[in-house]
């Protein structure tokens, strides 16, 4: 029998989420998964930014404002923020202060507060590209996808060679318009604007994977996965793309051994637990599946899937109290937050 | 039973009419609309923010008003009208708070906010010479809310006992019109049956619908239970159903033999 199953990913707009559909021999009935996360949005901090928003090289002000993009890059945002207030104050007349603190309200999840600050921003410096790209991150995070793509397509036309605004307009296109082939024509282009975007590269491995051209899948999650590790950034979702490919092949050593690394690599992520458990769960290995199952859920209690398999799990080990417990709770959480 | 005493009861009734609707304050929050309107401008966008981020209800209103004015084929109507009927409600004007509300509910039939709030305030609004239309409308717009509850969808952000709790809150305000309109129509079993429905299902004991549930009993000669309803309104309160709910069991009491 195919192992074959609908991977599945891409998050709300942005972030990614793994594949609920992985079709286990014995899971032939099992419901769709579809749902997707909803991790942060991937900011781009840069220090190009101060010299967009056209500051006197070497002024006080552009020093602060290197000083920021220094901070922000390395992810110490609390202490950045006074900074970036204090830049809002000092010129009043410019947006880059604004910009930053948007940014910041952005990082920390303060969406509405990130777009009113971005867009004071946009009417002080209505030509910074940074500016743009950042508000329509902010426009997708609030569901407003007409003005998202507009902002986009500013950055697009005006910054061609820009690889940012093709990746978010790939996956917003494979995602919430469902057009897997404009996702995908956008997501190439942004890989060969940027090959080292490991996150760029595993979404248009999984655009591949979801058209069945497995060989292009694997390569794209090959290097993404090399891309990742050359940052040492704790990005798997390339693995579990590799853990799926091996599964189709049947190879569940292999699968085994990418599910295994990817839950090392990122252990709070609730998408590699329940990957790891629907293959200890092909493999008979039905006691680690119920715990990998209980982790997931612990990580992630919106998601029905794991409930779902834990359910099946249980009916295994005839602990039929259990496995009805399970399965109402996936009936629940299906209710309330859907696949 | 004797006419003066039901319209006591009724005036009683009504007097607590336009209760908190405690879930609405987090609509917004907690539920996702599977589609969500989508602003064409930047400047529709932001003003329909400012509308929906106002802390003053009659800024509120006034600015739904210019919203309509400026962006009239919006995807955002229903919401705006959503909000400018709970504008108007915090406001205490309920004939504004069921015009907004219709208005709302031509754009959205669905929206179970707007069913809920315009099914709790009918009742006690309605012209003399409708009354029945108007009960009418709000039981429709009450057991359409109750359909609507199983599709809703929560926010990932939202807890499943947090949602478990707004879920419940809904439906019993649901069942609380149901109560009104059934107590109005002198359907007092009927009344009473909602009215415990209403209490079964709030997560939060809210001593209102304590009270209209000892009023139930009382119409439904159940005396000693409409006794231990009153008093629970006396022990929850606010204020003024705690002296609501005294007067009545002063009276109940005073006949008892």
């Amino acid at each position: 029998m195919r192992i074959r199953a609908l991977p599945f990913t891409l998050l709300l707009l942005f972030t990614t989420t793994a594949t609920r559909q992985l079709l286990a021999q014995q899971e032939t009935e099992e419901p769709q998964f579809t749902r997707e996360t909803t991790p942060a949005p991937e900011i781009s901090p840069s220090y190009q930014v101060c010299a967009a928003f056209e500051l006197k090289p070497d002024s006080p002000i552009e020093r602060n404002c290197q000083s920021l993009a220094q901070l922000a890059t390395a992810g110490r945002w609390k202490e950045a923020k006074p900074l970036a207030e204090k830049l809002a104050l000092e010129v009043p007349s410019n947006g880059v202060g604004s910009y930053w603190v948007g940014l910041m309200e952005l990082q920390a999840g303060n969406t509405l507060s990130a777009f009113r600050q971005l867009d004071t921003a946009l009417s002080l410096s209505p030509n910074v590209f940074w500016v743009h790209l950042n508000l329509g991150l902010c426009y997708a995070l609030l569901r407003q996808y007409a003005l998202f793509e507009k902002e986009m397509q500013w950055v697009m036309n005006k910054h061609p060679s820009q690889p940012l605004p093709y990746y978010y307009l790939g996956r917003h296109y494979a995602k919430t318009r469902e057009d897997t082939d404009k996702g995908l024509a956008l997501l190439q282009r942004a890989v060969n604007l940027n090959p080292a975007d490991f996150r760029a590269r595993y979404h248009l491995g999984y655009l591949f994977e979801l058209k069945d051209r497995l060989g292009e899948a694997k390569a794209e999650y090959q290097q993404s996965f090399e891309g990742a590790m050359a940052y040492r950034s704790s990005y798997s979702w390339p693995l579990q793309g590799l853990a799926r490919l091996c599964l189709q092949e049947a190879n569940l050593a292999e699968a085994l051994r990418y599910a295994r690394k990817a839950v090392g690599l990122d252990p709070k992520l609730s998408e590699n637990e329940l990957l790891l458990a629907r293959i200890y769960l092909q493999l008979g290995e039905t006691d680690l599946a119920i715990a990998s199952l209980e982790h997931a859920v612990g990580l992630d209690p919106s998601d029905p899937a794991p409930h779902y398999l834990l359910s099946r799990a249980y009916s295994q080990m005839k602990r039929s109290k259990e496995a009805e417990q399970s399965l109402a709770m996936y009936a629940e959480v299906k209710a309330a937050y859907g696949n | 039973m004797e006419t003066r005493g039901l319209r006591f009861w009724s005036a009683a009734l009504l007097a607590l009419l336009v209760p908190k609707l405690a879930w609405s304050a987090n609509v917004e929050a907690y539920v996702i609309e599977p589609k969500p309107p989508q602003a064409q401008s930047r400047e529709e966008f932001k003003a329909y923010l400012d509308m929906a981020q106002a802390q003053d209800p009659q800024k509120s209103i006034d600015l739904a008003t210019r919203f309509v004015q400026q962006f009239s084929h919006s995807e955002f109507l229903a919401q705006v009208y959503r909000l400018k009927m709970h504008g108007y409600r915090s406001l205490g004007d309920a004939e504004k708070t069921i015009e907004a509300g219709e208005k709302a509910r031509t754009a959205n039939p669905f929206d179970v906010d707007t069913l809920l709030t315009l099914a709790s305030v009918l009742p006690g609004h309605g012209a003399d010479t409708d009354v029945e239309k108007t009960l009418e409308r709000a039981e429709v717009y009450a057991n359409r809310a109750l359909q609507e509850l199983s599709g809703l969808k929560a926010s990932r952000a939202v807890s499943l006992s947090d949602w478990r709790a707004f879920l419940r809150r809904m439906k019993a305000s649901a069942y609380e019109s149901l109560g009104v309109v059934a107590f109005k129509r002198e359907q007092y079993p009927e009344s009473v049956k909602s009215f415990e429905l209403c209490i079964q299902e709030n997560p939060v004991a809210e001593g209102s619908q304590f009270f209209r549930l000892g009023v139930a009993y009382q119409y439904t000669g159940q005396k000693d239970r409409a006794i231990a309803a009153l008093e629970r309104a006396v022990a929850i309160g606010p204020e003024i159903v705690r002296a609501k709910a005294r007067v009545q069991l002063e009276e109940l009491q005073g006949t008892k033999p």
